[in-house]
């Protein structure tokens, strides 16, 4: 086994382990370095990659843990680093290493629904993941000239409202994010806009995929041991091929 | 006891038969109008009505809705003559029920995420409430109760094609 391989392997187990807790959340994650992972050494993180935290993330979707990760561990971290690196900027990332700070990014389907008169910010989007358990919101957004950008914005400012939009799926926490002439300030991208925008919703559809990933392989592993011990006509049910059938469909998809 | 001993899958099978004719009359009804109405109108709302592969769902489900309303009226009739044929209501009970999944599914996926914030469906509604999601969920009540799907097909398969037992 790789050296990676046998670390991922050893982070797997461990994050099985630490997600059996009854209610697992996001002091638990900082202290297990789990809202540091990205965060560089010198600002308290671990300074590993997306490869290490997708490994949580398959093992949260396992779980089908409901937890703050994927809004601020995942995709806050994730648009902080992608910013031009400066002293607001690493301090939030610091913040979010010791847990001290739930920065949640409004990532929506892009910068489009969020645009700026000077410093104000206007807009809004529904089913943000967990904004409504952020400290503070990394709102993706188009300036005055139309350039995406990230406006950082507190929780409680005046002009920013964040309603809890129940799903049928009760693990998962959604918020609509409305903001309404909210003061923020402007943070800028390091590299082209653009191309920094779309590499944050292709994280956060990476993210949705681990998440998915560990789920089903949870579902199956399930089906599969239920199947070879529930008993009908005297003989376990995965042996009737009609039951086990979807499972290597399942498997091999 | 009703009808003699040790004939009780018979008796099971007529009056599931009896029943299934009418109720299944009433359940194709209800999917071909008003829940095939509400599909159009989830792919209208969702600006969907203008994708070619969305129509093209569109146009296969009509066709399979008619085909349905057929059968049913069908199995109605053939009960009241005395002739059904030993699968009839086998056949009419798959078909429906993953008719019924392969709507629901498609109005949800549709529907995007809006159809995940509908957590209720109206007390009075059917199979098909235009609670798309909580609907393909409980179209589940419909394909594995009663006789699953599979179970469905190896009576096609042993009574109604004559084929060797499994």
């Amino acid at each position: 086994m790789s050296e990676f391989a046998e670390l991922h392997e050893e982070l797997r187990a461990v994050a099985r382990d630490v997600l059996k807790a009854p209610a697992p959340g996001w002091d638990l994650f900082a202290g297990a370095g789990w809202t540091g992972l990205e965060v560089p050494e010198d600002l308290e993180g671990a300074g590993v990659s997306f490869a290490e935290v997708a490994v949580i993330l398959r093992e949260m979707g396992r779980a089908a843990a409901r937890t703050e990760y994927l809004g601020a561990g995942v995709l806050g971290v994730g648009t902080l680093l992608a910013l031009e690196p400066g002293p607001e900027r690493d301090d939030l990332l610091q913040k979010t290493a010791t847990g001290e700070a739930v920065p949640v990014a409004v990532v929506g389907p892009g910068p489009g629904p969020f645009g700026m008169n000077e410093t104000r910010l206007s807009g809004r989007v529904e089913f943000i993941p967990d904004a409504a358990a952020a400290s503070r919101l990394l709102i993706l957004a188009r300036d005055t000239r139309g350039e995406p950008v990230i406006v950082d914005i507190p929780t409680g400012t005046a002009g920013l409202r964040v309603e809890a939009q129940p799903v049928v799926d009760e693990t998962r926490r959604l918020a609509v994010v409305t903001a309404d002439g909210a003061e923020g300030s402007v943070l800028r991208f390091a590299g082209d806009p653009e191309a920094a925008a779309g590499r944050l919703l292709d994280r956060a559809a990476v993210a949705i995929a681990c998440d998915s990933l560990g789920l089903m392989e949870a579902m199956l592993e399930r089906t599969v041991a239920y199947a070879k011990a529930r008993q009908q006509f005297g003989r376990p049910i995965g042996s009737f091929r009609r039951c086990s059938t979807p499972a290597p469909t399942c498997s091999s998809r | 006891m009703v009808g003699p001993e040790n004939a009780g899958w018979q008796v099971a099978q007529e009056t599931l038969g009896a029943e299934r004719g009418l109720t299944m009359l009433e359940l194709a009804e209800r999917l071909g109008n008003a829940g095939f109405r509400w599909l159009v109108e989830a792919c209208r709302d969702a600006g969907a009505l203008g994708d070619s592969l969305v129509a093209d769902r569109l146009a296969a489900f009509e066709t399979e809705i008619s085909a349905l309303r057929s059968m049913t009226a069908r199995l109605v009739s053939s009960h009241h003559a005395g002739a059904s044929g030993p699968a009839d209501t086998s056949i009419v009970k798959l078909y429906y029920s993953e008719l019924l999944q392969r709507m629901t599914d498609f109005a949800t996926e549709v529907s995007g995420l809006p159809a995940h914030a509908i957590r209720r469906k109206p007390a009075s509604s059917g199979w098909e409430s235009g609670a798309w999601l909580l609907d393909f969920i409980g179209s589940w009540e419909w394909t594995i109760p009663g006789g699953s799907s599979e179970i469905q097909r190896t009576i096609i398969a042993e009574r109604g094609l004559g084929l060797p037992r499994g």
